[in-house]
C-alpha cells in the first residue's frame, strides 16, 4: 500500500463491468472507504485497486505446426505488476494442436496460482 | 422461389440472439444468412474479456460469448447459410443472395430481422492527408490480422481516434511487445468507455493527445511517421503546432457506422441521427414485419445490450408472424396492398397514433424513434447518447410541461449510451417524449 500518514482521496473508474462506476476512495482512520459504487463488486475493486491491482490477461498462443493462433485467458485476474511477465510466458508456450475451448494450457502461470485456458478451439 | 417464415440477415451477436429468441417464441421456419465463413461476426476477433456480465452474469471473452450463442443456434438446429451475401432486399420482402455452392438464391420472407451490424469509419471518412503507403488500417482490421490470422501488422503504432477497438488494440499491442507511440483524439475527451481508458491506456502510460489530429502521413512504401497538430474549438488545425511521431503503422479507431445499404435499398426509412432504421417500440421498421436490431440499428457500447435488443426483436417478429399468419393468403397481403413503404411520419392520418421521441438539449440518437399509442408493452426502454460530458447530470423525459421521468447520473459521456425506461401508462396522454440532459459540462 502506498498510503502514508497523509489522508489520501482518489478517484477511480471501476473496471469490473462496463457500467464503469466513478469511485471515490477515501482513506480514513479505520481503513479505505469506497463510495460511488453501484454494486458490492465496486467496493472490492476499489480496495483491490489501491492495494494490489489485478487484471484478467487475454492473449494469443501460437500452437506447434499450426498457423492460426488460439485465444487464451487467465481463469482469474493476475497482479497488474506481473502482466508483462505473464504475457511473455504465454507467448513462449507452444502447445500441440488440437486445443479445445476450456483446455488448461498453462498451470500456475508465473507463480500467480492462475491457469491459462483456451477460449476457442484451434 | 424459396419461402421462409423468418429470415435473419447477419449471423453475428444480434442475428444469432434474434434467431434463438424467435425459435423460443415458436417460429419454426428460420434461416440465418451470414456473409462470413462462420457465425459470430466481430466477436470472433474480440479475444479480450468484459463480455456477458449483464447477459450471462459471467466475465467472458468475445470469442466465448459468441460460442454460447452459436451453441444455442446449433442445439436448436436453426438453419444458417455461411459465405452467403445478400445483394438485394426488396420492399415486398424478397431477398436475393449469392454463395459459392448455390449461386443465386431467391427467398420470399414473411418476416425479416435486419442484423447486419456496422463497419468502421475509414481513413477516407476522416480525410487524413498525406502519403498512402502500407501500414494504414482500421483498428478492427488490425484486430482481425492479429487475432484470427496471427499476423502482427506493425511494431510502432499510432492510433487516431479513441474508440473502444483502438483502446483494446493499444493494450494488446503493448503486451505483444510493440510500442504504442500515441493515441490522437480530435475531441477534448475519449470516445471510448471510461473503463477501457483506464485498463488499456492509463495502465500502460500510453500518451493521449486530445484536441489533436493527424496533419500528415509520411513514408513512401510504408508509413514512416505522422505529423500531429492541435485543433481549435472549431476543430480547425492550428498552424505551427505540428510535431512528428515516428511509426510504421497508423490505426484508425474513429467510430462505427451501421451498415444499412440493404435497408436503404428496400426503401426503409432511416434516422439521420443513428444512421439506422427508424423503429417503433417493437423494433419494427417502416415496412411491416421487418425488424432491426443490434449495431445495424444503432451502434452499441456493449454486446450484452445488442443481444438483449435482438432477443426482443426475435420475440416481436414471432408475435407479428402469429398475428399475420392467420390471414388468408398469408405471406404478402400487406405488401401487395401497399407496395411502396411509407414512413409512419409521412402519413398524416397515422400521426395521431404515434408518440415521437424527440432529442432535447444534450441528447442525440434516440431509439426507438416512436411509440405506438395503445402499445401492448408495459414499459419502453429508450437508448440515446449524451452529446457532451456531464457531471452530476439529470436526465429527463417530458411531454410539454409534464415530466414523464427524471433520473440522476453522476457522470455521463458520449462514449456511453444512456438507457431510460418509461412505463407505457405514462405515455397515454403524451404528445411527444422529449429527452434532455442537464448538468455541469466537463
Amino acid at each position: 500500500m502506498t498510503m502514508t500518514s497523509e489522508k489520501k482521496k482518489e478517484e477511480l473508474v471501476c473496471i469490473t463491468c462496463p457500467r464503469g462506476c466513478l469511485l471515490t476512495a477515501q482513506e480514513t482512520e479505520s481503513g479505505i472507504e469506497i463510495s460511488g459504487n453501484f454494486c458490492p463488486r465496486g467496493e472490492e475493486y476499489g480496495r483491490q485497486e489501491l492495494t494490489n491491482p489485478v487484471r484478467v490477461l487475454t492473449a494469443l498462443m501460437r500452437l506447434q505446426d499450426t498457423e492460426k493462433p488460439v485465444s487464451v485467458k487467465t481463469d482469474r485476474p493476475v497482479p497488474r505488476a506481473k502482466l508483462f511477465e505473464c504475457a511473455s510466458e504465454i507467448y513462449r508456450t507452444h502447445p500441440e494442436a488440437p486445443v479445445h475451448r476450456g483446455d488448461i494450457l498453462i498451470r500456475d502461470l508465473c507463480g500467480t496460482g492462475c491457469n491459462v485456458i483456451a477460449t476457442r478451439d484451434s | 422461389m424459396r419461402e421462409v417464415q423468418l429470415v435473419v440477415i447477419g449471423g453475428g451477436a444480434a442475428g444469432m440472439a434474434a434467431a434463438v429468441s424467435a425459435r423460443r417464441n415458436g417460429v419454426q421456419d428460420i434461416l440465418i444468412l451470414e456473409r462470413n465463413d462462420s457465425l459470430g461476426g466481430v466477436l470472433r476477433q474480440c479475444i479480450h474479456n468484459g463480455f456477458g456480465l449483464h447477459r450471462f452474469k459471467e466475465d467472458l471473452t468475445g470469442v466465448e460469448f459468441a460460442a454460447k450463442y452459436e451453441d444455442m443456434v446449433r442445439e436448436m438446429q436453426i438453419p444458417f447459410l455461411l459465405n452467403t451475401f445478400v445483394i438485394e432486399l426488396k420492399p415486398d420482402k424478397t431477398i436475393t443472395a449469392v454463395n459459392p455452392e448455390q449461386g443465386l438464391i431467391e427467398i420470399r420472407a414473411q418476416s425479416i430481422i435486419l442484423a447486419m451490424g456496422c463497419r468502421e469509419r475509414s481513413r477516407n471518412a476522416l480525410l487524413i492527408p498525406g502519403a498512402r503507403g502500407a501500414g494504414i488500417m482500421t483498428a478492427g482490421t488490425a484486430q482481425r490480422y492479429l487475432n484470427i490470422d496471427g499476423y502482427l501488422p506493425g511494431h510502432r503504432i499510432v492510433i487516431v481516434g479513441s474508440g473502444d477497438i483502438g483502446l483494446i488494440m493499444a493494450r494488446q499491442f503493448v503486451l505483444e511487445g510493440c510500442q504504442v507511440a500515441a493515441v490522437v483524439e480530435i475531441m477534448p475527451w475519449s470516445g471510448g468507455l471510461p473503463r477501457n481508458m483506464k485498463q488499456c491506456i492509463e495502465d500502460f502510460d500510453i500518451p493521449v493527445y486530445y484536441n489533436s489530429v493527424i496533419a500528415q502521413v509520411r513514408g513512401k512504401e510504408r508509413v514512416s511517421s505522422v505529423l500531429v497538430a492541435k485543433v481549435d474549438e472549431n476543430r480547425r488545425l492550428i498552424p505551427g503546432t505540428e510535431f512528428e511521431i515516428p511509426c510504421d503503422t497508423l490505426l484508425i479507431s474513429a467510430g462505427l457506422i451501421p451498415e444499412n445499404e440493404l435497408t436503404e435499398q428496400a426503401g426503409i426509412r432511416l434516422s439521420r441521427a443513428t444512421r439506422g432504421a427508424e423503429v417503433s417500440e417493437e423494433l419494427e421498421t417502416s415496412i411491416p414485419g421487418v425488424f432491426s436490431c443490434g449495431n445495424v440499428l444503432h451502434v452499441h457500447d456493449l454486446v450484452d445490450f445488442v443481444s438483449e435488443e435482438a432477443e426482443e426483436a426475435g420475440q416481436n417478429a414471432a408475435v407479428w408472424l402469429s398475428e399475420n399468419r392467420s390471414l388468408p393468403g398469408s405471406t404478402s397481403t400487406e405488401s401487395t396492398a401497399d407496395p411502396s413503404p411509407e414512413s409512419v411520419f409521412s402519413q398524416s392520418d397515422l400521426a395521431d397514433d404515434i408518440v415521437p421521441a424527440v432529442s432535447g438539449d444534450g441528447v442525440g440518437g434516440i431509439v426507438p424513434q416512436f411509440v405506438r399509442r395503445g402499445t401492448a408493452k408495459k414499459e419502453i426502454s429508450f437508448m440515446f447518447r449524451p452529446k457532451n460530458r456531464f457531471r452530476d447530470a439529470v436526465i429527463t423525459a417530458s411531454s410539454g410541461r409534464d415530466e414523464l421521468i427524471r433520473k440522476k447520473a453522476i457522470a455521463l459521456t458520449p462514449g456511453e449510451m444512456c438507457r431510460v425506461t418509461i412505463p407505457a401508462e405514462k405515455l397515454a396522454q403524451a404528445s411527444e417524449i422529449r429527452f434532455s440532459v442537464e448538468g455541469t459540462m466537463v
